[in-house]
């Protein structure tokens, strides 16, 4: 029944987004032309960026294309979550779903599948243009690279449930899944290596899972290289991903016992 | 899961002694001037009832009463601090997943249906959501619409329905589930008069009829204690201050009220009466022409009501009506309240 749940949950989100036809089209095109100044952007700095970006690929416009896919994972991992049960909540939905027999994991996946969904179309897309403009890319390694997504996501979907917890508990997410996307955005390895940041906050990007993550996913697609060659940054990864998931699941599992205690869990 | 089986003269719904607190907020100064605080009303005190299948009850009492609390607590959504409620025989606290299997709630308002949707998405929805084998659902939707007389609107879009419409639609997304329970807060509050009354008939027929559910719903409306409930429970500041059937509330706290149509409602017969106090005056209205309406309150039923009128026909007072009517449930709930003496 979860997962019959989840799916019938993300297409009421489909059919609702949808239903606005012109600005559902309008997203798909705005990122076709989002990429075509990022091509000949990349283009021009290709002669600069190619010594900074050894390490992790050869071309630079492939180098930001997968910066950009990753963050494009990453945003409704540590967005959705909080913006699902705070809109619920505000609507009463959250409450008449609460009320049905389907597990919490399932209505928060069904709540937010639809912003994975959108954010894998989008995904798609964006390498499918980078191919037709001439990114190489590793497809035999893409198996490796789906479970260092996976990875990242997971982290960062735990950072997401904390702040949802929060919701859930205080009615605010105390801006962490905006600050977390903002450093990940800049810290975090997107738009150039981590290597070139001060060392002030070099240390600070190692915590985001976004940058083991980006450095590991370079290396696999545009290099070619296999997971044993990744291990240190993979390592890191896993460690990351694990702390944040228990963090996140703690997190929002003492929210709920707390906001049926304190009645907070109900419309407002 | 197997649904535990109850017998018929068993409550659906039980609570016994339930108690619950919410924590206060407190400002930083009003902590440092009095770090102990001062012991904060419960919202629930020493609550006890029992719904038994078919019946239909509801709760009364002012805003801050209990009510909601009480329904949120039975539909899982607040935990109680002491005392126990069991649905069907499953604990609120313990077997939650279990009780959410046998309730449907009405509490949210119609924001919580999705707008740009069809009525008919928005219950295969919630259908999805429900223990239902999935070949079930088109038949339960389609049974769902047509017992709320939606099955005409079913493919429009919930954003484009009236307020009644929309209160129909949750009424059948909480029947998809066939539940043993229904919990309903003020559900006709965006409804005419006229559309509410025949909503009260469906949720009467249906609900209680039918279906034999067990229907606890919170109300401020006389038409909804009277016509559906077969007993209130009034509430006010968490406890339980009366309960009781509607009429037989009224009866006991207000006395049998009664309208007579007289030309003459200073009549020297009806003065002995009250003088003698068998017969309360309530209220002397003029009706803009020659006759006079004069509501009496009366102890100990139709039959005292039917010699009073018998003696004042006898002493010659002119009177062409005379009717039970049914009193103000804001008069109902503050003598409750006032009798409980917790006001």
């Amino acid at each position: 029944m979860s997962a019959r749940a989840a799916l019938a949950l993300t297409r009421a989100s489909w059919r609702t987004a949808k239903s606005y036809r012109v600005s559902f089209v309008l997203s798909f095109a705005s990122l076709l032309v989002t990429i075509v100044p990022v091509y000949f952007l990349a283009n021009a700095l290709q002669p600069f960026m190619a010594d900074v970006i050894a390490k992790e690929g050869r071309e630079y416009l492939g180098f930001v294309l997968l910066g950009t896919a990753l963050l494009t994972f990453v945003a409704p991992a540590l967005l959705s979550f909080a913006s699902a049960v705070s809109g619920g909540l505000s609507s009463g939905f959250f409450e008449a779903l609460l009320v049905t027999p389907t597990s919490l994991p399932a209505l928060l996946a069904g709540q937010t599948g639809y912003a994975f969904a959108w954010a894998t179309a989008r995904v798609v897309l964006l390498m499918f243009a980078g191919v037709l403009l001439g990114v190489d890319v590793h497809w035999l390694r893409l198996p490796e690279a789906l479970i260092i997504l996976v990875a990242v996501l997971v982290a960062n979907v735990g950072v997401g449930l904390v702040a949802a917890a929060l919701v859930v508990s205080f009615r605010t997410n105390a801006a962490i899944p905006q600050g977390m996307l903002v450093l990940s955005t800049l810290l975090g390895g997107v738009y150039f290596p981590t290597s070139v940041l001060p060392a002030a906050v070099a240390p600070l990007a190692e915590w985001l899972p976004l940058t083991p993550g980006l450095r590991a996913l370079r290396q696999t697609l545009l290099l070619g290289y296999p997971l044993s060659s990744v291990s240190s940054d993979l390592v890191q990864l896993i460690a990351l991903t694990a702390a944040y998931a228990v963090i996140g699941g703690v997190a929002l599992r003492w929210a709920f016992r707390y906001a049926r205690r304190a009645g907070s869990l109900s419309q407002y | 899961m197997t649904a535990v089986s109850v017998p018929n003269d068993e409550p659906l719904i039980r609570v016994v002694d339930l108690w619950k607190q919410f924590p206060t907020a407190r400002s930083l100064v009003d902590v440092l001037r009095r770090p102990m605080g001062g012991p904060p009303s419960p919202a629930i005190a020493h609550v006890s009832l029992e719904v038994f299948a078919g019946e239909f009850v509801g709760l009364l009492g002012p805003n801050g009463a209990g009510k909601t609390t009480l329904l949120k607590i039975l539909a899982t959504l607040i935990t109680p601090d002491r005392g126990s409620a069991t649905v069907a025989g499953y604990d609120v606290v313990d077997e939650a997943p279990s009780v959410r299997k046998m309730i449907a709630s009405v509490l949210a308002n119609e924001r919580s249906l999705y707008w740009r949707l069809s009525a008919r998405e928005n219950l295969e929805l919630f259908a999805a959501l429900l223990p239902l084998p999935a070949p079930d659902t088109d038949t339960r939707v389609a049974d769902a619409l047509d017992v709320v007389g939606l099955a005409d609107a079913g493919r429009k879009m919930v954003g484009q329905f009236s307020a009644g419409m929309m209160q129909r639609l949750l009424v059948a997304r909480a029947l998809l589930g066939h539940p043993r329970v229904l919990l309903l807060d003020e559900p006709t509050r965006s409804l005419d008069p006229t559309a509410a009354h025949a909503f009260r008939s469906f949720l009467r027929e249906e609900l209680a009829g039918r279906r034999g559910c067990a229907v606890l719903v919170a109300t401020h409306r006389s038409e909804e204690a009277f016509e559906l409930c077969d007993r209130v429970v009034v509430m006010n500041r968490g406890r339980v201050a009366a309960t009781g059937s509607t009429p037989a509330l009224a009866a006991s706290l207000l006395g049998s009220r009664y309208s007579a149509w007289t030309l003459e409602p200073n009549h020297s017969a009806l003065e002995e009466l009250v003088a003698a106090g068998k017969a309360r005056r309530v209220a002397v209205r003029s009706d803009g022409g020659k006759w006079w309406r004069v509501d009496v309150e009366v102890d100990g039923g139709d039959d005292a009501a039917r010699a009073m009128l018998a003696t004042l026909i006898a002493a010659g007072m002119p009177i062409a009506r005379f009717e039970r009517v049914v009193a103000p449930l804001a008069e109902i709930i503050e003598r409750a309240i006032g009798r409980s003496g917790r006001r």
